[in-house]
């Protein structure tokens, strides 16, 4: 016999079972995704909230409906086959998963894509035949955002595109893919073909690519990064070249990796059209600069002698007259080499003679100056050397001068036919005096020249006839 | 009388004291005098899903067995003592399960007072009551033997809309419920013993 305290303790028990009961009912009546069960029949014998959302009926109307007139003429095919073929199975386990889209509550309303995951339920009582439960998840947001982004990728100009390991183009993601090809791009196509007639040039260097990118796929994502080196160096394709739509595309493919290994790859094609020109224009510029410094040698520098022109000697010694006038420099001399009885040599062993003289000089002086000293080729066998000078020696131009003197006089000339020459210069130094012009200065050079030249030649001096 | 016939014989007498049972009940319970005993739904199957809850409750007695259930909707019942003046405030499905598991215990206790009447004593369980789905796991085989079990189903209708009962038994005796007799309570009401 049971006594009441054994009948209160089962009574309690199945009080708690109720409850236990209930909330799990009320879990699957309040979760996000659509729940039903159905009988022999595809009638609703359980509904969620979900479900009667969005079939837009209440828990008591949805039951006993059938599931399958929600869902268009297609799918209803589709999900019928699905059931039927699931209650023919002999697996218990058996499951059916398919994305379908569901009507829902009006035919305006437009349809929403579930995943649906169909299994037997099992039971006791046979009345409602093979029962069948239904969970579906709502893709309609996942599709919502996969539009939003395919929008995206349509808008931006970039070419994306899907590329399986073989090189075929498995989904065009972006409309700009046609217009940077020049031609309707096609899942199934070969990439490498479409970009190999477009450019024939490149066709090896494709080549070489996509056969990396083919080595690279099955294997794991480091292998590609030794590749990719290769691949970002990869040139850019010219498209139409020569033509009006000319183009220049810079294809990168970046790797699609499954369960940890390279799969597929995005190809990203980028419209390098504008660099590549701007680079041309860069080049363009390059070129007229440097035939610009050219003519600009040419024409401050005396070919001859390698020395500056007087050009050159106008713009250059007036900026240091200025510094010196501004204190900047604390002297500023000025030599002036005439060389000694030169028509002599031109006369006598002709003018190819004279010319290497004058380079001959030329050498000497150049050799016997720092960077900042200005040489000058001034006339026919006329030199000017400006010295800046911020040294407290106050001899170091007349040092210098008489340095390029001796070495001139020293120096054997080959003339032609094995004969040797040697030639002398006379020099005037002047040091430049505040407030004093170029003009004044080298006349003042001139001066102190002359009385060289009358003093016997092959000298140096620094003052003029009847200075003290 | 084989055993075959009595068990029929106890089995259309059970079967009839539940549904006047169940009819004495609604209208006592729901407050109205218009309850009728309707047709099963066409081509019903006993243990078919019927409706979104069940209250089920469970009397035993030494020779018997039985499960009776009773099948509705909320909102049939929130429909109905809405429209006998109940505030909708009250009447969340919380309070119309507890309210339905109340109907389910008094026709228990009733049918227990009537099968005490004919000399035997049941005890009686809680009333629970879970979602209609769960009919799927109910068992109704009939079987015959020693233990003779069936089930039954009928449906009641009145201000409530259309309730639905079904039950299942076990009878241990079969012969012992061939005399059984509906004892209408109501009848008694009112009357004087006068010894």
């Amino acid at each position: 016999m049971i006594n009441s305290n054994e009948l209160q303790a089962s009574h309690r028990i199945l009080s708690m079972l109720e409850y236990a009961c209930e909330y799990s009912e009320k879990i699957l009546d309040n979760i996000p995704n659509v729940f039903v069960v159905l009988n022999q029949h595809n009638q609703v014998i359980r509904a969620n909230y979900s479900f009667c959302s969005l079939i837009g009926r209440s828990m008591e109307e949805a039951l006993h409906l059938d599931f399958t007139s929600f869902f268009t003429v297609e799918n209803r095919e589709i999900l019928m086959r699905n059931l039927a073929q699931l209650r023919a199975s002999q697996d218990s386990e058996a499951r059916v998963q398919v994305k379908l889209e569901i009507a829902g509550a009006s035919t305006d309303a437009p349809a929403k894509a579930f995943h649906w995951h169909i299994f037997q339920l099992e039971h006791i009582s046979h009345a409602d035949g093979q029962v069948i439960s239904i969970i579906g998840d709502d893709l309609s947001s996942l599709y919502q955002t996969e539009l939003k982004l395919m929008s995206i990728f349509s808008s931006i100009p970039l070419g994306l595109m899907v590329m399986d390991g073989a090189g075929v183009i498995e989904e065009v993601l972006s409309e700009y893919c046609h217009v940077l090809l020049n031609r309707h791009v096609q899942t199934g196509d070969l990439l490498q073909t479409i970009l190999g007639d477009e450019d024939p040039k490149h066709r090896s260097e494709l080549g070489q690519i996509f056969k990396a990118l083919q080595e690279c796929v099955g294997q794991e994502t480091a292998l590609f990064a030794n590749f990719a080196q290769g691949i970002e160096s990869a040139r850019d394709i010219c498209i139409d070249r020569g033509g009006r739509n000319e183009k220049w595309i810079r294809p990168r493919f970046q790797p699609i990796v499954k369960n940890k290994r390279i799969d597929r790859y995005m190809v990203i094609l980028e419209d390098n059209t504008a660099n590549v020109t701007a680079q041309r224009q860069v080049e363009k510029a390059d070129l007229l600069g440097r035939q610009a410094q050219a003519l600009y040698e040419c024409a401050i520098r005396d070919p001859l002698s390698g020395l500056y022109t007087r050009l050159f000697m106008n713009d250059s010694v007036k900026r240091l007259l200025a510094d010196f006038g501004r204190g900047n420099i604390r002297e500023l001399s000025l030599l002036l080499f005439d060389i000694d009885n030169f028509k002599s040599v031109n006369d006598t062993y002709g003018h190819a003679a004279g010319d290497t003289v004058i380079r001959s000089f030329g050498g000497i002086i150049r050799r016997s100056l720092r960077d900042t000293d200005i040489p000058v080729r001034y006339g026919g066998e006329e030199f000017i050397v400006v010295l800046p000078n911020n040294d407290t020696n106050e001899l170091g131009s007349s040092i210098v001068a008489e340095r390029i003197r001796s070495q001139l006089e020293k120096m054997d000339m080959d003339v032609g036919n094995g004969k040797m020459i040697r030639v002398t210069a006379s020099c005037g130094v002047a040091k430049c005096h505040k407030r004093e012009s170029l003009d004044e200065l080298i006349e003042r050079a001139d001066q102190y020249l002359y009385h060289a030249k009358h003093t016997g030649k092959n000298r140096i001096c620094t003052k003029a006839e009847g200075e003290e | 009388m084989n055993v075959d016939s009595d068990a029929q014989s106890s089995r259309s007498s059970l079967l009839e004291v539940l549904k006047k049972v169940s009819v004495t009940q609604a209208n006592q319970y729901f407050e109205c005098e218009n309850v009728v005993l309707v047709p099963s739904p066409q081509n019903h199957v006993l243990g078919q899903v019927l409706k979104r809850f069940i209250v089920m409750i469970l009397l035993t007695g030494s020779d018997i067995r039985m499960t009776f259930k009773v099948h509705f909707n909320p909102e049939q019942v929130r429909a109905c003592l809405l429209a006998k003046g109940g505030k909708a405030q009250d009447l969340t499905d919380k309070h119309l399960v507890d309210f339905m598991k109340e109907f389910g215990n008094c026709i228990g206790g009733r049918a227990s007072r009537v099968f005490q009447a004919n000399g035997i004593g049941l005890g009686m369980s809680i009333p629970l009551c879970t979602r209609g789905i769960y009919e799927i796991y109910a068992d109704y085989q009939e079987k015959t033997g020693v233990v003779v079990k069936f089930g039954d189903f009928w449906g009641l209708d009145g201000p409530f809309g259309v309730l639905y009962f079904s039950c299942y038994v076990e009878l241990m005796a079969a012969d012992q419920l061939q005399r059984l007799e509906y004892v209408d309570e109501q009848s008694d009401e009112g009357e004087l013993d006068f010894l």
